[in-house]
């Protein structure tokens, strides 16, 4: 019995650890930076679409332009972004 | 090793009560929501968030009565100097450690590193919600690093509890489900903190 807990147990614990891969980041682009939209236009196009008081702008290792800040409503909201075309790829409001 | 280990359990009317219902009801409701949270409720939702306050309110009730609960579900009862735990794990590893009806020093030790980490991720968790924590990566990274730790901590806490249902040939896991366990005999310690030992 107890082998076949522990064995069930290296296996509960195996599938998890496979299952929480998919909590990442989504990847918005493969596009080379090269192919971004700068920073700056970045920045512009998120403050076009409403976002506002933005305390974090930031990259992230799956080809995203991503935020923290604050919809136009006031809710928060962590956005993030593809970086060629500037469009939401992800959109997290509270 | 075919026998079950249920069997070897002394029948019940030979049993005593160890682990009391809150006790046990906090036990289960961390582990469903260490698993819930970590493996199957995405982070910063809404369902991951509740998860996360049961468990904080859980602990909360918990550190109370580890004051005024039941004999061995005090802090008094199963705290340990460094130097005994210590003792406890050497004669652990050479299999000659005796038999604890409360829980054994390491077992303590495992405790109160657990709750620290439930503490400070449920705290983290907390403060990604409020404005003046919003997107702070620290606070981030110490949520992530500290959930991290509770399963790495509680994959060696289940692996411990396994080995020493074997070598003390009693079922450690359904006594934290039924709170029973057998009698203290022989060399058995029934309550490890000095303020109660015989």
């Amino acid at each position: 019995m107890i082998r076949k807990t522990l064995a069930l147990g290296v296996a509960v614990i195996g599938l998890c650890v496979a299952s929480s891969a998919t909590f990442a980041s989504p990847t918005c682009t493969k596009e080379p930076e090269a192919k971004w939209l700068s920073e700056a236009a970045m920045k512009q196009k998120i403050s076009d679409m409403g976002y506002k008081n933005i305390k974090v702008f930031k990259k992230t290792n799956t080809g995203c332009y991503e935020i923290y800040g604050y919809a136009a409503d006031g809710r928060k909201a962590e956005v993030y972004f593809n970086p060629v075309n500037g469009e939401i790829v992800e959109n997290n409001v509270d | 090793m075919s026998t079950s280990l249920v069997q070897i359990n002394a029948p019940p009317a030979q049993r005593v009560q160890v682990w009391d219902p809150i006790v046990r009801i906090f036990h289960w409701t961390v582990v469903l929501g260490v698993l819930l949270d970590n493996f199957m409720l995405e982070g910063g939702k809404t369902p991951h968030r509740y998860v996360g306050y049961v468990v904080a309110a859980a602990l909360g009730v918990r550190i109370v009565w580890g004051f005024i609960g039941s004999p061995h579900a005090r802090f008094a009862d199963f705290l340990v100097s460094p130097r005994t735990m210590m003792s406890h794990l050497v004669a652990a590893l050479m299999r000659r450690d005796r038999r604890y009806i409360g829980h054994n020093p390491a077992g303590a030790a495992m405790i109160l590193a657990l709750m620290a980490l439930l503490a400070v991720t449920c705290l983290t968790g907390w403060m990604q919600g409020l404005d003046s924590f919003w997107g702070v990566a620290w606070v981030q990274e110490a949520h992530a690093v500290c959930a991290n730790l509770i399963v790495a901590m509680a994959t060696l806490h289940v692996a411990a509890a396994l080995a020493e249902s074997v070598f003390h040939r009693e079922n450690l896991v359904v006594s934290m489900i039924t709170g029973s366990k057998r009698p203290a005999t022989g060399t058995d310690i029934d309550h490890a903190g000095p303020a109660r030992r015989g």
